[in-house]
């Protein structure tokens, strides 16, 4: 048989090649288990996951490397880090059941007081686990983590929030044109809070991807929005972000109660994904149960609430029931009858508040208590929609989606080209197209609106009231209203998030209803004019960063 | 089957009595409805269902999907006066998913309207995640004769299994509601609507009825012997009616004897009226009886105006009445903020004269007007 072989070398070569390939099939793993692990670098720790991931933590807390199959993704020159770094005092590594490794990094900073932050590997994962401690807000006024890939490594961000190329910055520092007419942003093309998933960026074999894990800790409810990403550019960063509180946020009010930081809670866990450029799913944190982070709340100190059902639902929309106190926020998507079961929630009294998209049409309260749960029988709710009306413009759901470019707030700047002309416009009731009255009101841009309506003469023998909803507010602006030439009061400024919102990819402020009550001497028969004009006692800035709103619905009552 | 063929023969000897203005005369407890006092539980899915008419074919008009729900109801109306089968299959042969939806909630309310028996028995048929609200649908239509609707949800939580038929009870009262029949969706509450119900649907109610005919559900809230929820639906009322009738509401609140209603009252009033009309808001809180908290009122009418609602110097000298000294700061730096955008030779020289404030608030809210502020460019 040997004589064989050696007289027939290419068999020979043959089987020799399936030993060696055996041997290095067997030999790779424990080349990557003998690589797992977390060695000590100036202060910090060089982890290598088992896998693909080899990621450096500095004695400050923060990751000035992480080589994805030996490709370096980092910035060189500025870290990945909490805030604009972590200033850690305290950097500890921890090898629990042998394949997971938990860098503790502690900052006791003065603009943190004393924040843990937790770096999580799991062997021959490629996924880096996060999650946050802090004891106080930062002083910067917002929590996030930030991830600065290369952009010349991972150019293929998304879209709304790729810099690259731009001409320039069309608004403050941090809203950029292009040659083309169109705009994009850090704050565009973000998602509302209940629909996070996974977001990242790829480039050429590679892709990360933040997975925005548990929102509990964070702040605004199921329907805000923020940063997720920025690309600067060629030669400059890739920005992959867990932003988990911002000042953005500030003056949201749910449920009567306006949302504030929410501190000694824990955030996360969340994580960053390493893939060959695809999407990946988003990844199971469950075993981070067991790793005794500062804060955690397993499931088992935890409850659940079940509604049963709604009443006055409105079949066009979906509903949800929200949850939220001073230690966490939940939300839960309701089922075509308005049914459905919150999960995992911390013991409490809860704020709950029943929404019709983005609209509260009920709030109440229920208690949590752990490893229970508790059951709301069927609630009826009140939706605005439901009151009789001459005329109706929009329909109550506490967004603009359905106005003259409501879709694009979200992705672009409002003087972007892709946008319909603004305005002013003139909207006539029975035979103007919904789609074509204004998402947003602009004292400098768009103002006025007109609205033309005809009313019967016993119509317009009576009175009736006015309601203008609008769903954010910058600069103070607010409603100025007149019929057939008669001023109607102007009304006060609603509390609203003191930041840029239209502007900055977001109609998500405080849902606020305007309403006036018109006597019959302001009306005529037959055609009638209305005239809509922002108001406030505040400077603008641009034609765009002007006093303005965004409408939610215009209706006049029956 | 027998049971539910004499329920609905009970029911409609009850919808034709209350058409003939008798139904005020039948006693409240169903013993007129020659049903067994001893109910045996039998579920809605066990009842044949009735069909709507079958009749020929017919093509009825697409509606766009941007039609109100009024428009769809109008159409739904027309095709069911010849045929509720007809418009059930209208509303099925929709494209548009929630189209299809909303066409369907139209035939049936159309259906409702015509023969609420019949609309009511046959969305209890329903698959069960179309069910609650084929079953609203039929009682919006039902409620425009609102003793029938309040007859039939009253049997089917008499006479058959309660679990199953307790979400018509929220959705009568939704339906009553929406249909302005306050006190008839207050008195089946009452009387009929299941105990643990009783407090959201009451809420439900009030929310409703202050908004529309606030005199009314002030009156109707005498009726409520149980204090907690007397509370609870007392404010529900103020909130709503203080969105549409503030200076009604000053009235009212004025009349309350002292204590927690009267305050939390007045804030929720201050607070509504600051926003919608802060004119009518300062006129009346001149004239104010004694007794009412000025500061608070000054502060929040002072947090929702400037200068578009009247000039900084009379803001200033309202600001200036306040006695809180944390209270007073805090609205004076308020109105600086804009002054100093519009005229910030005036704000500081306001702000360097000003007795009301002491030093170290001065010197903080020079450090604040100094501040920069965003920049647009371009």
């Amino acid at each position: 048989m040997k004589l064989t072989l050696l007289n027939r070398p290419h068999q020979l070569a043959r089987v020799a090649g399936v030993l060696l390939g055996i041997t290095a099939c067997l030999a790779a793993p424990r080349v990557a288990r003998a690589a797992f692990g977390a060695t000590a670098s100036n202060g910090g720790y060089i982890v290598n996951n088992g896998a693909n991931l080899v990621f450096t933590i500095t004695s400050a807390g923060d990751m000035s490397s992480c080589k994805y199959k030996g490709t370096e993704l980092n910035d060189t020159g500025k870290a990945s880090c909490i805030a604009s770094g972590l200033s850690a005092s305290s950097v500890t590594a921890t090898t629990v059941s042998g394949n997971i490794i938990v860098v503790k990094c502690v900052s006791t900073a003065s603009e943190f007081g004393n924040l843990t932050h937790y770096y999580i590997v799991t062997n021959g994962i490629d996924n880096i686990y996060m999650a946050t401690y802090p004891t106080q807000e930062p002083s910067v006024g917002e929590l996030r983590y930030i991830f600065r890939g290369q952009f010349n490594v991972l150019p293929n961000g998304p879209a709304p929030s790729n810099n690259n190329g731009n001409t320039g910055a069309i608004e403050s520092t941090d809203v950029f044109g292009h040659s083309n007419g169109q705009t994009t942003s850090k704050y565009y093309g973000a998602e509302r809070a209940k629909d996070l998933t996974v977001k990242g960026a790829t480039g050429s074999s590679v892709g990360v991807f933040t997975a925005f894990g548990n929102r509990e800790s964070d702040m605004g409810g199921p329907f805000v929005r923020d940063i997720e990403n920025q690309g600067d550019g060629s030669g400059s960063d890739q920005e992959i972000y867990n932003y988990m509180n911002s000042g953005h946020h500030l003056d949201l009010t749910i449920a009567g109660v306006h949302e504030a930081f929410r501190v000694n809670v824990l955030y996360g866990p969340y994580a960053f994904c390493f893939t060959t450029g695809g999407t990946p799913s988003v990844p199971d944190m469950s075993f981070i149960a067991n790793l005794g982070l500062t804060g955690y709340v397993g499931s088992s100190g935890r409850g659940r609430v079940n509604l049963n059902g709604l009443s006055g639902m409105n079949t066009a929309y979906t509903y949800y029931m929200g949850f939220n106190n001073s230690t966490a926020q939940y939300w839960q998507k309701l089922s075509s009858t308005g049914g459905g079961e919150c999960f995992n929630m911390k013991p409490g009294t809860y704020n709950m508040t029943i929404y019709k998209n983005e609209l509260s049409v009920w709030t109440g309260s229920v208690t949590v208590t752990a490893n229970s749960g508790t059951s709301v029988n069927t609630i009826a709710v009140s939706d605005p929609s439901s009151v009789a009306t001459i005329w109706r413009i929009g329909d109550w759901d506490g967004t603009p989606l359905e106005f003259l470019n409501g879709n694009n707030i979200m992705t672009m700047h409002p003087q972007d080209v892709r946008n319909s002309h603004w305005g002013p416009v003139t909207f006539t009731v029975g035979s103007s197209s919904t789609g074509s009255f204004p998402s947003v009101q602009f004292r400098g841009t768009n103002t006025p609106t007109t609205i033309k309506f005809n009313l019967t003469s016993a119509q317009a023998a009576a009175a009736h009231t006015l309601k203008i909803g609008i769903t954010t507010a910058y600069n103070n602006g607010r409603p100025s209203v007149t019929i057939n030439g008669n001023a109607l009061s102007n009304p006060g400024a609603s509390t609203q998030p003191g930041d840029r919102s239209i502007t900055t990819g977001t109609y998500r402020g405080n849902n606020t209803t305007f309403s006036w009550s018109i006597p019959s001497t302001d009306f005529v028969t037959g055609q009638n004019t209305m005239v809509i004009s922002p108001i406030s006692g505040s400077s603008d800035l641009s034609p765009w960063l002007s006093a303005s709103f965004s409408y939610d619905c215009v209706e006049l009552d029956n | 089957m027998q049971q539910h063929l004499r329920f609905r023969c009970a029911i409609l000897a009850v919808a034709v009595c209350a058409a003939a203005g008798l139904l005020h005369y039948l006693p409240r407890d169903g013993s007129h409805l020659n049903t067994p006092a001893a109910t045996q539980p039998t579920r809605a899915t066990e009842a044949a269902p009735i069909s709507p008419d079958t009749a020929t074919v017919e093509t009825f008009p697409t509606p766009d999907t941007s039609a109100t729900d009024e428009e769809l109801l109008k159409l739904a109306r027309g095709i069911a006066s010849r045929s509720p089968q007809h418009a059930i299959d209208w509303a099925r042969a929709q494209t548009d998913e929630t189209l299809r939806r909303r066409c369907l909630v139209a035939a049936i309310r159309a259906w409702g309207e015509r023969n609420p028996n019949a609309a009511v028995d046959w969305a209890l048929t329903q698959p069960e995640d179309e069910r609650q609200t084929d079953l609203e649908a039929a009682l919006a239509g039902a409620v425009t004769e609102p003793q029938v609707a309040v007859a039939i949800v009253r049997g089917l939580l008499k006479y058959y299994d309660p679990a199953d038929h307790v979400n018509a009870a929220p959705a009568l009262v939704v339906a009553l509601n929406n249909a302005g029949q306050f006190q008839t969706a207050f008195d089946f509450i009452n009387n009929d609507a299941p105990a643990d119900l009783r407090t959201d649907l009451t809420r439900a109610t009030f929310q409703s009825w202050g908004a529309s005919q606030p005199q009314e559900a002030i009156q109707a809230l005498n009726a409520i012997t149980d204090e907690a929820l007397r509370e609870y639906a007392f404010s529900t009322v103020i909130t709503s009616w203080s969105a549409q009738q503030p200076a009604a509401v000053a009235n009212y609140v004025t009349s309350l004897p002292e204590g927690d209603s009267r305050k939390w009252a007045l804030a929720t009033l201050v607070d509504n009226w600051s926003l919608q009309d802060p004119a009518a808001f300062a006129t009346w809180l001149n004239t104010s009886p004694p007794g009412v908290d000025l500061d608070q009122a000054i502060a929040t009418f002072i947090s929702k105006t400037d200068s578009a609602n009247g000039s900084p110097q009379v803001a200033m000298q309202w600001a200036e009445r306040i006695s809180d000294s944390d209270l007073r700061y805090n609205s004076i730096k308020h109105i600086l903020a804009d002054w100093n955008q519009a005229d910030p030779s005036a704000a500081q020289t306001y702000l360097a004269s000003t007795s009301s404030l002491d030093d170290q608030q001065r010197q903080a809210l020079l450090r604040t007007l100094q501040a920069p502020t965003i920049n647009a460019s371009n």
